[in-house]
Formats: C-alpha cells, sequence, structure tokens
C-alpha cells in the first residue's frame, strides 16, 4: 500500500503550512499555560560562602574535611547525592569530582535545568539540538543505535550503507560535525561513476538516477532490473 | 561551620542597627527582619535566632521559606532577648536548621534612638600628655570594621577563590577500535582513535583553567573497486587558557584554541574571547581568531572570524533567555559569511522546556546562488515536558538550508544548483503513556519534506521494566518510514539490562526495504540486524563497552565490532 500512501502524503502537503502554524500554535500556548515555577533564587554569588551552601549540613565540620584544610575533603569522604539532594548520580557522574558541577563558573542548579549542556561542551556546535541523550548514555558516552535513528531521515540506512561508517557521508563526524549531505548517489559516489567502464556510463550518459539500475543490495554490480 | 554559614547570609536589618536605621524611616510602615531557624521543638514549635533585641514581641507573624520551596506562615509565641519560639500555622512541615525566614514588624518599633544625655558639668579635659617613643612601636589605630555588641564573636564563611584552591587537573584519556568485515571480498574498515583532554585549575595560581585536548586517529578503508583509503592523523582539538567568568569575576578572557564559550554556534577558533557578566546576570562578548576546519585535519589559517553577541536572562535562574550574535567571516582574505544566530530558551519547574535555535545567513549581491537577502540556514526547535509521570512528549522541528560558503564546511561539495534550492523541514513527535504492570506505550510520528519529496516516519511498541528481574527493559515495536528513494516496514525487539556498575544489551530488526520506482519485482528486499552491546563501570573511572553488529540482506553480509575504554581522573 504504497507504506500508506507515502504517510498520509506526509500528512497532506497542501495542508501542511496550517498543521505546522498549529502545531506551533499549540506550543506556544501549552508554554503560556504553564506555572513557571521556577528554581529558588541560587546562592552563588560572591560573598555568600561556600560554593555548596552549608546552611544545612551536620555541625560537625570534621565529618568531610580535613581539620587543617578546609579547602580538601577527607579522603574517606563519602556522599551519597540521591539521599542528601533528591538527584541520583548515575554512569560516569557517580565517578565525576564535585567541582566539575559544583563551581565557580555558575550555579549548578541553573547548569542542570539546561541538561548536559549546562555543563559539558557541545561539541556538535547546537547544531544536533539539545537531547543529548538521543544517543549518548551516561554509562558510556559512546553512541550507538545510529543505524535506527536514520531510518527516521529522509534517507533510511540499508543493504550496504548500513555497513558503512558515519565519516565516508558526513566527513566531520570525527570532530563531532554531521554537517548536511546531499542524498543524491552521485554526492558520495562520484569516484565511482567516473571508473564505471562497464558499460561506460558517462558514454550512456548515465550520470543521474543511479537508482533506476543500482540497489544498495550490492557495493558493485547493478543488480535485479 | 553551621554558626560561620549562617553568619555568611545576606546583609539583614537587626537589633540596633534596624533601630538605628528606623530613625531615617519614620515614613516606612515596616521593617523586614530576617532570620533563621536555629532547632526544631516538635509540636509545630521552632526557635529562631532574633528576639526582643531585634524587635521581636509576642504575636509577631514570621515567614518562613525553605530552600526547597514554598512559604510558611508562624507566629511568634515566646520571646527572649536573643532568641523567640515561634508556632507554626500547619502541623505538617517541620523547619530543618538553618531554615530562613523573615518577621515584618511596625515601622514605629523602630524609633529614632533616644539622645545621648548631655553631660551638664563635664570633667575638665585632662592633661596632655606627650606620647613616649620607645623606639619598638608605631602609633595604634583602630578602624571601625562595622562590628557592634550585639553580633556574636564568629566571622562569615569567607568563599574559596579559584586562586585560592590547590592546583589540580581533571581529565580522560579514552581509546577506541571499530572494524567492519564484510562479505565482499577485499572490503573492510577500520577505526583507531586515542585521545584526551586535561584541564588544569588554577596552575598559575590566578585561578584560570588550561585546556589541553587532541586525538589520534587512523583510518582504513579497503575498497576492490578503488584505492584504499588509509590515513593517520594527530589533532589538537583543544589548547587554551581562561580567566575569569566565575562569581567573583563578571569578565572572562580565553585565548587559544577552543571552541566559543559564549556562542558555540560559531564554532572552534583559533584566537581569543571576552565575555561580561553584567547586572542582572545579562552578559555579552565578543571573539576573533581563525577557525579549522571542521574535518578531521582540523586545518587552521584560511578563515578569519569576527563574532560577537549578547545574552538577555529572565532572572539569576536563568527560567528564559534570549541571545542573538553576529559573526563575519574571511575565506583567504576574501568576504565569506554573515551570519546572524538568535537563540533561547524556556525552562519552567512544571512545564514544557524549550530550546529553539535560528542561524540565519545575510547574503549580498556577491553570492551567486543565493542572491542578495536574509535566510534561515537552519532552525532547530524542541520542546519537551520536564516532568510526567503518566505521559511525555517530545516534540523536534528541523529546517535546514545549504548556506553559500567559501569555506571547506561542506564536503562533499555540493552544486549551486543543490545550494539554491535544496531544502528540508523536519517536524517530529515523540510520546510515551505509562500503561499498568510497569509498562508503556511508546510511539513517535514524524514528516519531512524538501525540494522534491515528502515523507515520513512512525514508531508504535510497548515498554516493559522489570519483566524479566530487576534493571530488565524489553521493547518491542513496529516502525516504518517513506524515504526519498526507500519505503521501509519492519520491526525490532531490544532488551536491556541496567546495573550500577554493568549494562546489556541485546538488539534485533527485522525490516523490508522497497526501492521507490525500482522494477515492481525486484525492488524489495529483507534486512536483518543484531547486535549486542556491554558497558562495564569498572571503579576509579574507568569505563569499557563493547558491541558487535552484524546485517544480513539478500545474499551479502556485514559485521562490525567495536571497543571503548576510558579512564576519567
Amino acid at each position: 500500500m504504497e507504506l500508506l500512501r507515502r504517510l498520509g502524503r506526509a500528512l497532506v502537503r497542501d495542508g501542511r503550512p496550517q498543521i505546522l502554524a498549529l502545531a506551533a500554535t499549540v506550543l506556544l500556548v501549552a508554554c503560556a499555560l504553564q506555572r513557571p515555577g521556577g528554581l529558588e533564587v541560587h546562592r552563588w554569588w560572591a560573598g555568600l560562602g561556600p560554593v555548596i551552601p552549608h546552611d544545612q549540613f551536620p555541625t560537625d565540620c570534621s565529618l568531610c574535611h580535613d581539620g587543617s584544610d578546609w579547602n580538601s575533603l577527607r579522603d574517606d569522604f563519602e556522599f551519597d547525592h540521591a539521599a542528601e539532594t533528591g538527584v541520583p548520580l548515575e554512569g560516569a557522574h557517580l565517578d565525576a569530582h564535585c567541582l566539575r558541577c559544583h563551581n565557580d563558573r555558575g550555579p549548578v542548579q541553573v547548569f542542570a535545568e539546561r541538561g548536559c549542556g549546562g555543563c559539558h561542551e557541545d561539541v556538535h556546535q547546537g547544531r544536533l539540538g539539545s537531547r543529548c541523550t538521543d544517543c549518548h548514555q551516561q554509562m558510556s558516552w559512546l553512541p550507538v543505535g545510529q543505524v535506527e535513528r536514520h531510518s527516521r531521515t529522509r534517507f533510511p540506512l540499508n543493504g550496504v550503507h548500513a555497513i558503512t561508517d558515519c565519516s565516508r557521508c558526513h566527513p566531520g563526524a570525527d570532530v563531532g560535525q554531521f554537517t548536511p549531505t546531499d542524498i543524491e548517489c552521485v554526492t558520495c559516489h562520484y569516484d565511482n561513476l567516473l571508473t564505471a567502464q562497464n558499460p561506460d556510463h558517462f558514454a550512456f550518459g548515465w550520470v543521474n538516477d543511479c537508482d533506476r539500475c543500482h540497489l544498495p543490495t550490492t557495493w558493485q554490480a547493478a543488480q535485479g532490473f | 561551620m553551621l554558626g560561620a554559614a549562617l553568619l555568611g547570609a545576606p546583609a539583614t536589618a537587626r537589633g540596633i542597627e534596624a533601630r538605628a536605621a528606623g530613625a531615617a524611616r519614620q515614613a516606612q510602615d515596616e521593617v523586614v527582619v530576617d532570620l533563621r531557624v536555629t532547632a526544631s521543638l516538635g509540636d509545630r514549635r521552632a526557635t529562631v535566632d532574633r528576639g526582643s533585641a531585634d524587635g521581636l514581641e509576642v504575636g509577631d507573624a514570621i515567614w518562613l521559606t525553605p530552600r526547597e520551596g514554598g512559604r510558611y506562615r508562624a507566629s511568634v509565641v515566646e520571646v527572649d532577648e536573643r532568641s523567640a519560639v515561634i508556632e507554626l500555622s500547619l502541623a505538617d512541615f517541620v523547619p530543618s536548621p538553618g531554615t530562613r525566614g523573615q518577621a515584618i514588624l511596625p515601622g514605629e518599633r523602630f524609633g529614632a534612638p533616644e539622645p545621648a544625655p548631655v553631660d551638664e558639668d563635664p570633667e575638665p579635659e585632662a592633661e596632655a600628655v606627650e606620647p613616649v617613643d620607645d623606639g619598638d612601636s608605631s602609633d595604634w589605630s583602630y578602624e571601625d570594621d562595622g562590628f557592634s555588641q550585639d553580633m556574636p564573636l564568629l566571622a562569615g564563611a569567607r568563599a574559596v577563590r579559584p586562586a585560592d584552591r590547590r592546583a589540580s587537573f581533571t581529565g580522560r584519556y579514552y581509546v577506541a577500535a571499530d572494524a567492519t568485515a564484510t562479505s565482499d571480498e577485499g572490503r573492510s574498515e577500520s577505526f583507531l582513535r586515542s585521545g584526551g583532554r586535561l584541564t588544569f585549575d588554577n596552575v598559575f595560581g590566578r585561578g584560570g583553567t588550561l585546556d589541553i585536548g587532541g586525538e589520534w586517529d587512523r583510518r582504513q578503508f579497503n575498497r576492490p573497486e578503488l584505492d584504499d583509503i588509509t590515513y593517520s592523523q594527530l589533532r589538537v582539538e583543544r589548547l587554551s587558557y581562561a580567566l575569569g567568568g566565575t562569581r567573583f569575576e563578571g569578565d572572562r578572557m580565553q585565548v587559544g584554541r577552543f571552541l566559543q564559550t559564549g556562542a558555540p554556534e560559531f564554532g572552534v577558533v583559533d584566537g581569543f574571547e571576552w565575555s561580561r557578566r553584567l547586572d542582572g546576570s545579562h552578559s555579552f562578548g565578543v571573539s576573533t581568531g581563525f577557525m579549522p576546519e571542521p574535518d578531521q585535519d582540523y586545518e587552521s589559517g584560511h578563515d578569519f572570524e569576527i563574532a560577537g553577541w549578547y545574552r538577555w536572562v529572565s532572572d539569576p535562574t536563568e527560567l528564559a533567555s534570549a541571545q542573538i550574535g553576529y559573526q563575519k567571516t574571511w575565506h583567504d582574505g576574501a568576504v565569506d559569511r554573515d551570519l546572524v544566530v538568535a537563540k533561547g530558551h524556556y525552562l519552567p519547574r512544571r512545564g514544557w522546556t524549550t530550546f529553539g535555535t535560528l542561524w540565519i545567513d545575510l547574503y549580498t549581491s556577491s553570492d551567486e546562488a543565493k542572491g542578495s537577502g536574509a535566510e534561515v540556514t537552519q532552525a532547530l526547535l524542541t520542546s519537551s515536558p520536564y516532568t510526567g509521570r503518566s505521559w511525555g512528549l517530545d516534540l523536534t522541528y528541523a529546517h535546514q538550508r545549504y548556506p553559500e560558503l567559501d569555506r571547506n564546511e561542506l564536503l562533499p561539495p555540493v552544486l549551486a544548483t543543490q545550494l539554491a534550492d535544496e531544502r528540508i523541514h523536519r517536524l517530529g513527535g515523540d510520546f510515551w503513556v505509562a500503561m499498568p504492570v510497569k509498562s508503556r506505550l511508546v510511539g513517535r510520528l514524524g514528516v519531512w519534506e524538501d525540494a522534491d519529496d515528502e515523507g515520513g516516519d512512525a514508531e508504535l511498541g510497548v515498554e516493559l521494566e522489570g519483566l524479566m528481574g530487576p534493571g530488565t527493559r524489553v521493547r518491542v515495536l513496529v516502525f516504518g518510514s517513506a524515504g526519498e528513494f526507500t519505503d521501509v516496514t519492519g520491526s525490532r525487539t531490544s532488551l536491556g539490562v541496567s546495573g550500577e556498575s554493568l549494562s546489556f544489551d541485546l538488539f534485533y530488526e527485522l525490516a523490508n526495504y522497497d526501492q521507490v520506482g525500482f522494477d515492481e519485482n525486484n525492488d524489495d528486499f529483507v534486512q536483518h540486524r543484531l547486535r549486542t552491546s556491554v558497558a562495564w563501570r569498572a571503579g576509579g573511572g574507568v569505563t569499557v563497552s563493547g558491541y558487535l553488529d552484524g546485517t544480513i540482506f539478500n545474499t551479502e553480509r556485514g559485521l562490525t565490532a567495536g571497543v571503548f575504554a576510558q579512564w576519567s581522573f
């Protein structure tokens, strides 16, 4: 059924501007109707004492600090972050130094509200959005499931494309830059076109519409036509 | 420590100060006295650190504002000179020691202090005595430091400055290896990378941060039909020193190779960035330098940029923010790009967290493919419920066009017609709905449109938590996608087991791919994908993960294996 008539012609092409406008309106109304709530006005600014407010800590300072040095913690210091703050630490964050998040560069509550990007440098330079956990996990930052995620785009990865390294089409992938790549075959396969001599593709003028003869089920020969 | 922290509170009107100030506030009706809870006595009662010396009287209203939020009323039931007992209106709120509060007292209670009595018959002044210089003492003088007799003899906690802290470093070192073997004879890929990041704090004793990061890559593609590709690359990704930008120092500067902090959208620079935080937490900044090309070479020296930005925030908690920035670049000395980036966020505690960014390119008549004018070359809008017990929804809108650039950023290069016409809009929504017995319905719907076609994708499935033991998660879903050249329908099944130090995943996908426009009898094929992955947090900052990913379609096969190990310290 041609995938439900191409998913309802992508939700009725002629009505798309109205649908987008409606979606944007719903979004804005939903935002406007929410009670902001907001954070407690944080106590981070200069002159207000330690980076982490100590108001409700035990009065026995030596539970956490060495007696001679208030700037460092005891070697056997332990802190149950989930129990004491209500914010559980997971994965690699369990081993992180306190000052990596609680520091002089900004209030941790404000950082946390922004999500991963509050503390972590966004090597994608904002171009992949703010939901890092779509691709990354806290245990290991190595992304998994990229092929499945690619099926949400206009170019689902199948056949040989599903076994090809990302950098073959996204040359900036090694440094986190997934610049848009045109999906026409020749964009990535120009070298293959130049060497296609049997038959001579240029001689026959076969320089476009490669998918009339080639399926992505084989690395080289045309198949099945 | 607790007492010290209490005294580290902001300046308050208290005691004699408040009384003295009252003289100048005759016209004011009320005086606010800040206080703290010092002990909870049970039975809705607690003590506070202010008493009659501070103007409190029995019956006065107190408002407590605990850190976790809310505002609770209490009234004074007993008063001593330096403390008071209060009784709370609500029985279910027990204030912990340190909880802040305020008493709003009538202004007339703080009338002008009585003038000091005038001595009608003063003693005659003592005869002046010449100071004796004993040779080892200098004149002694006393400067008033604001201490008054109603203050406890304890000092407030002085916040540690970055320059006070011991020099230290944190960082990570990692190594990763991936290899792919295929059923096509002579075709394989391998990738080995090793890198690290070191952050030195206060390394020069001035509270600054030295940041060093780099990576070594070795990649190999073996291709029967073309020349093999092999390269090794050592890349310095970060080498910078940053100073300031702390709660003690609103100015911040960074020099070296770094990703711009104020506006990461403007990219990595070999240069300089300066920013200033203003009153109200607004900020602005500028930067200049050469921009390394965004690929594995990181070649620099071709593209020069200047940029500036201003960021507005609604309040110190940054509930809402809006930022606009402008970047001008030159490629090999010729004017290249005029880019405006506008972005903002709205982060309500109970509501929808929303982020949005616009990249707007400004073209002139010299930009032949685009023509003069402004064009949104990229837009991103995401909105998600902050919390949801019974449902959740994430919405994403993305739009992208190719910018016209001389800079070597668009790889592979695109044609002039593609620059002019190519575009894509994507709108997607991911949702989940809680169901009985630790399960939930999960799904997604997305649509896209580009210059030639339109399509979309849909997913629907069930996720079961704890079905096969603690920490297990099973997800089964069906999916479909209408792509530009391919339509796909299929199903995915995954099993995940997560523990505190070990997690394991098993994934299987069965899909039918239909090639749009191909001959009807040969236009589809079935593909199987099986993947298993494991991640282990070994302790001491070491994590190790690995995966095995197999793909089978028609008569072809491919197998990819990878391992990643990282030590964070």
